[in-house]
Order: C-alpha cells, then structure tokens, then sequence
C-alpha cells in the first residue's frame, strides 16, 4: 500500500518537487512568523528561574529615581541586593561599535546578576578597587579583542562625558555582552546630581517576587517619586506593547500564510485526483475498498506537505539555531529562538494542512459510481 | 499571428476550480505586500510631511532626539537676537522655547502603556506651524496647567478626552481642546504652555529651540552663525530635515514585508506553474493542432504566459481592492528615532497598487514562462498522436 502511494507520488515528479518546495518555503515563513509571535508574547520564558526585577520612575522611564531609593529598597525584606544601574549609551572608537554599556554598583553587581555569571574573585576585586576600572562580558570582549589592563573610552554619549576606564574583569555565562563601571564614576563626572535611571534587585525566592515588588512600590506611594516595579521579563512585555498590535498582525499574516499553503497543496492533489479519477475506479473494480482509495490520495499529500515541512520547519530551526538571535538580539529580539511548542503547533499546522486539502476531492473520487468514473476520461 | 485571448478566458473558465484556486494565493500574496507596505508608507509620509522648509530647529550638539537635547534659557537669549529670524505680527522675534518630555500612559483599554510626547511651547510655537488647527475646544491658557491633545492620541489613549484630567509631574492638567496637525508627527502629541511643563518638572532649560527664518539665503546665514558660535554648542537643523531623518524608523517594516512578500510569492508562482504545466500537458493535442492551423511556436508561447498572467491578474485585482480596507486605518507604533509613541494611518496609494498589480504579473511571468516554453517546443507530430 505505502509503496503504491509513493509511486502514485513521483510519478509527476516536477509537481511533486514545485508543491513541496512551495510548502517548505511557505512553511519556514510560517514558522518564523510563529518565532516571532512567541518571543513578543513570552519574553525570556523558561529561561529566568529566580527573577531580576527593576525598578523605575512610575511616570515613566525617562525619568530618573533619586540615588537615595536604592538604600530604601534594599530594607525591604526578600530583597538580596540592590544595584544602581544608568544606560550609558556611549561607543568605543567608533559608532559602529556600539554595545550595551551600563553604570552600576560594582559591590553588588554580580550579586544581583548572580544566576550563571561569573567572574574570577581576583578580577572582581580589581573591579572594586579602582573608580576607573571597568568589566566587559566574555563576548564583548573576543569580539573587540581586548585583554585586561586595556584603557578603554567611551565616546559619543547623551551624558556628555567621555570616561576613560581601564578593564580589570571579564565576566561570563550571563548578559555577555554588556560592559560595566562604577555609578560612582558617573555620578562625581556629572557633578553629583544623584539620579538613578533605574535599579535591578535581586529577590531570594521566586514566590517573593511580586510582594516585593508591591512593597516597594508602596514604600514610595505619595512621594515625588513613585516607583513601579516589576521582573524584567514583564518590563520586556511592557516595551513590546509599545510596538503596537505587531502580534495581531503577524497573527493574520500567519493565517493568510497557512491559506495559501492550503490552497497550494489543494491545487496540486486536485490535479492529481482528478488525473487518476479512472485508476480509482479501475483499483475499486478490483475489490479494493473506499478507505483504501481515500487512504491512498490522503497519504500521498501527507507525505507530500510533511516532507516540505521536514525541510522547512527544520531549516527554520537550524538557521535560526545557527544565528543564534538570542544571543546578539536586544530588547525585543532578545528571545528569538524556536521553542518545542512552536515546532509542534508547526507541523501539527501542516499535518491539519495535508489532510484538509485532499480531504474532499479525495473522498468524492472514492465514493463515486465506479461505471461512470469508469469512463471518466478528464 | 497571435492566438485569440478569447482561447485562453475559456479555458480559465473550464477549469474555474484550479484558476479560482490558483488565483487566491496569489491575491493572499499581493494582499499582504500591499498591507504591509501601506503601513511603512504610512508612517513613512507622517514624518516627511512634517515641516516647513524655513523653520530651524536648534538642539544640542550630538543629540539625536528633541527628548534628550537641552538649550539654556541664556542660549535662547543668543538665538533670539540672531540676525535673519523672521518677525511676528507684534514685531518680536518668531522663536518658540520647547520642551519636550516622554509620559507613559496606557492606551485605551489596555494597562499597558506607551511613550507619548508632551510638548511644552512658546506663546509663537502654534503659529510655526501652519498645520495646526483646533478641532474642539479651546487653546490652552499659560499658568493654569491646561493641555490640548491630538485628535489621534484623544481617540487612541485614556484620560485625554475633551474634559478629562491627566496626571502626570505635579498632579493633574486639564484637557481643553483637541486638535489636528494634519497627519505630521505633531498629531501624535500633547501640547501645552511650555513654562508650565517646564516648572512642574522642574527643568531650567529648554529642549530646543524653533525659529522661523525670513527666507532661503537668511535660513542658510542662521545656520552659520549658530553651528559657528562656541559659545553655544548647538546643531541647527530645519524643521523638515529633522523629521526626514526619522523616516528611517519605517525601515525594518518595508525590509519585514518585502521579506514576507518575497516568500510567499515563491509559493504562489511555484503554484501558478503547477497549474500551468497541467493545462499544458491536458492540451498538448491541442496545441499540436494549433500548430498544424499555422500558429508560430512564439504566439504559442506568448498565449500560455498570457494565460498565466491572467490567472495572476484575477488574484491581484482584488488583492489590490481589499488592500484599500486598510487605507486609512489609524494604528500607532514606537518611533525608535525619539521612542515615543508615533500614530499614523495606513497610506495605500495608486503608486503602491500598481507595485501590487506588477507584482502579480511578475508571479504570473515566472509561473507560466517554462510551462509555455515547453508548450511551444512540442514535437508536431507527437503533440498530435497524445490523448
């Protein structure tokens, strides 16, 4: 039976090949259109166990908390540690090299990084020591070539001033490819206003995290400086709704992109039933049954939609795997990634696909009047 | 001589299911690129219709965004007296002090929020811009902590209705009026005296600062004297260049949909081929016939790739008609040039139909030129024998 389907499949090869490259391509845009759906609705999912949270002005985040919060937030029970943390926003050499350059509290930084990201205790101690000092992640690093004692600048910043560091530390298995220096470095070169964009806190507990994200924002109620806080996976959530209805977009593009596969592949196996109409008839002269018929036309586009998204799907997950996007994206592309429910509803999209698009013609063909299909002749 | 176009409706109408079906991937492929590009397009042409070519907008040296620039009330005083600047009625100098600054507040009914921009003006700051009309209400009065909001961000966010109250600095404003600027970036803001903005969040200076010049030659000496003066350390650009600059934010959307577009057009022609070679293969005596009746190979091959686009042009037709649906459909997005929020309407304009409409007919090409081929290089006799 299995052998008479993939006969009955090659024997037109060149349809076979344009229908099932067809669907690969149109199966790999469908899968990265769902990549990107997960990644904007679920940011950073699975991948955070004990979770980051940070705080900001509650008005928004181009307004800056007064330095002293981050004493304050500190007494809160369930927090770990606390850090300062300003986006500098500068470059080095030129604007070409840009990457993500953050002042933070060197005490506490790796405290609240903690998860994964480690540095040498030497290096972390060269790190505090010096005001200047600096520390970069593992990627940034291989990718710029540094090496520790390099003086590094900082040029091109919204701050208005050009630190001159020197790098005591190389940090890996977390945000790697971030670069920090002390808060206090910026804070004396702006001539100590004491603002701090936003603060990161660790919490102990995961179940704490959204007491204490409530106690913190109660402690500040009615100030001058209201707090929200909230993990940063919801503050991703937050960025990304800034974006618009990009989601429901994809959504429909996702839906016109699963229609036109349909009608492709209805297309196809329309041709080829409807070629065959007398050999069905001739195979149910001969005893064979109407599930057999169907069985036969439905098998044949299952193979054909499946093995486009065997090449698809799969070359959506390797390609996507290779770039590596979660790795170098940022903000929103931070997660770009195919996650195994994504690859499941995918095939289970060109499975559903297969069956639907040789479903009728197929089952009009097997239950048709064997003597007048008989003498179909197209 | 050429095969009659009648020969090739017909045979689109008998095989009508294959044609419709054909035919509909195709319209979903024009569909999308359509939708998509109206969207780039959109928020394209609110930032370049953004302007007036002899309006100078002064900002901080090696800042990119109003938002993150600054200029000193003594700075402003430099400008003010500069030579070149175009007078008001009243005989003072056209010049409005602004101040810009980013509020977060929650789109209608959603919690989450985005960037808007609450733009503090000068007494002339209005008059700078012609676009400028009041739809309901009145204009707000200095001093008594009153905005006036687009119409766009009225429809689209809370609390900015005529009569609400937002909250934001020091406590809460009062919104007075609704206005439209004409589909520039400016309908995607809050305005209001820009003194008022200033004391309640506490900032001594300004963004910028805006100053009409009296004509061409005087635009060009102003923007000398500024970028020359080290006194001040500020980048005069007009008004129109700095928006243009922005128009970049569209980018990523036309890269996202020639991308998609693209894609599924490889599809849709794979599709169209299909549909081609079966035609063929189903008429090969057919056209051994014509062939016989003294038709050359090349009309031959010209009737199939007409057939194709045929096919191609009764999915693109409509694809380019639904596509208007979407014409003027207000949606908003972040501009990531000033991150803050930019609404703007889907533009679908006769230029972009007719990239639809070529569009169609390039899948109809691709799709029907090697089934045609290979119709018009049959063996006569052969051709003939076929059932």
């Amino acid at each position: 039976m299995w052998r008479l389907v993939l006969k009955n499949l090659l024997r037109n090869k060149r349809r076979v090949l344009l229908t099932g490259s067809s669907v690969a391509v149109s199966l790999f845009l469908l899968s990265s259109l769902a990549i990107v759906y997960t990644a904007l609705g679920k940011p950073l999912e699975g991948t955070e166990t004990i979770p980051l949270m940070m705080v900001r002005r509650a008005i928004g985040i181009v307004f800056p908390l007064p330095a002293s919060h981050g004493a304050k937030i500190k007494t809160v029970p369930g927090v770990v540690a606390v850090t300062p943390l300003a986006w500098f926003g500068g470059y080095w050499v030129d604007p070409a090299n840009t990457f993500a350059n953050f002042a933070v509290d060197p005490e506490t930084i790796f405290n609240v990084l903690r998860e994964g990201s480690t540095i040498p205790p030497d290096q972390l101690e060269g790190f505090k020591r010096e005001r200047v000092a600096a520390v970069a992640g593992r990627r940034l690093v291989e990718k710029y070539h540094w090496k520790i004692g390099d003086r590094i600048t900082l040029l091109g910043s919204f701050w208005g001033i050009t630190p001159e560091l020197v790098l005591r530390g190389v940090f890996s298995g977390g945000p790697d490819d971030q670069f920090y220096f002390h808060y206090d470095y910026l804070n004396e070169a702006l001539g100590r206003p004491n603002i701090v964009p936003i603060y990161w806190v660790r919490v102990d507990r995961p179940e704490d995290a959204s007491r204490v994200a409530q106690a913190i924002d109660d402690m500040f109620r009615n100030t001058d400086a209201e707090t929200r806080t909230e993990s940063i996976s919801a503050f991703l959530l937050n960025f990304i709704s800034m974006l618009g209805n990009v989601r429901a977009i994809i959504l429909l593009i996702g839906i016109a992109v699963a229609f036109a596969i349909f009608l492709i592949v209805a297309n196809t196996m329309a041709m080829s039933i409807r070629e065959r109409t007398a050999e069905a008839a001739v195979l149910r002269a001969l005893g064979y049954q109407t599930s057999h018929i169907l069985a036969l036309f439905v098998g044949e586009s299952l193979i054909l939609t499946l093995g486009g998204a065997l090449v698809g799907i799969g070359g959506a997950k390797f390609l996507y795997d290779a770039l590596a996007l979660s790795q170098i994206g940022q903000f929103v592309f931070a997660d770009m990634r195919m996650r195994p429910e994504t690859l499941v509803f995918c095939f289970v999209v060109a499975l559903a696909l297969g069956l639907l698009a040789s479903g009728w013609p197929a089952y009009r063909t097997a239950r048709g009047n064997i003597a007048e299909t008989l003498r179909y002749t197209g | 001589m050429a095969i009659p176009l009648k020969y090739n409706l017909r045979n689109l109408r008998v095989r009508w299911m294959t044609t419709l079906m054909t035919a509909a991937s195709i319209f979903l492929t024009v569909l999308v690129f359509v939708v998509l590009m109206a969207l780039a397009q959109g928020l394209q042409l609110s930032l370049k219709t953004t302007g007036q070519s002899l309006n100078v907008i002064i900002m901080r040296e090696g800042s990119q965004s109003e938002a993150t620039s600054s200029v000193t009330r003594e700075s402003l005083q430099v400008i003010k007296y500069l030579a070149g600047i175009a007078k008001t009625d009243k005989g003072e100098p056209w010049v409005s002090p602004e101040l810009i600054v980013l509020i977060n507040l929650p789109r209608r009914g959603q919690t989450q929020g985005s960037n808007v921009t609450i733009r503090g003006l000068g007494p002339d700051g209005p008059s700078l811009r012609p676009e400028f009309k009041m739809v309901e209400g009145r204009f707000f009065r200095s001093g008594l902590r009153e905005v006036i909001v687009s119409k766009r961000i009225a429809e689209r966010f809370e609390n900015c209705a005529l009569g609400d109250r937002l909250k934001f600095a020091k406590g809460y404003w009062t919104v007075v009026g609704t206005f439209d600027a004409g589909g520039t970036a400016y309908d995607s803001e809050i305005w209001t005296d820009t003194n008022d903005l200033g004391g309640d969040f506490d900032r001594d200076v300004y963004s910028t600062v805006m100053v009409r010049a009296v004509d061409a030659s005087a635009l060009a000496r102003l923007k000398d004297q500024i970028s020359n003066d080290r006194r001040l350390h500020l980048k005069p650009q007009t008004e129109r260049e700095y928006y243009e600059n922005q128009t970049r934010s569209a980018a990523p959307i036309k890269a996202l949909g020639m991308f998609i577009a693209a894609l599924m057009a490889v599809g849709a022609s794979f599709a169209a081929m299909n549909t081609m070679y079966a035609a063929v293969a189903r008429r090969t005596k057919e056209i051994g016939t014509l062939r016989v009746l003294g038709f050359s190979r090349g009309s031959i091959l010209l009737s199939f790739v007409i057939e194709s686009v045929l096919i191609a042009a009764v999915g693109g037709l409509p694809g380019c008609l639904v596509s208007l649906l979407a014409n003027g459909v207000t949606t908003g997005t972040t501009n990531f040039a000033t991150f803050s929020e930019v609404a703007f309407n889907f533009r679908v304009t006769p230029g972009l139909l007719l990239n639809g409409m070529v569009f169609a007919v390039v899948m109809g090409v691709i799709g029907g030129f090697f089934p045609a081929w290979r119709a018009a290089h049959e063996n006569i006799v052969s051709a003939l024998r076929s059932v």
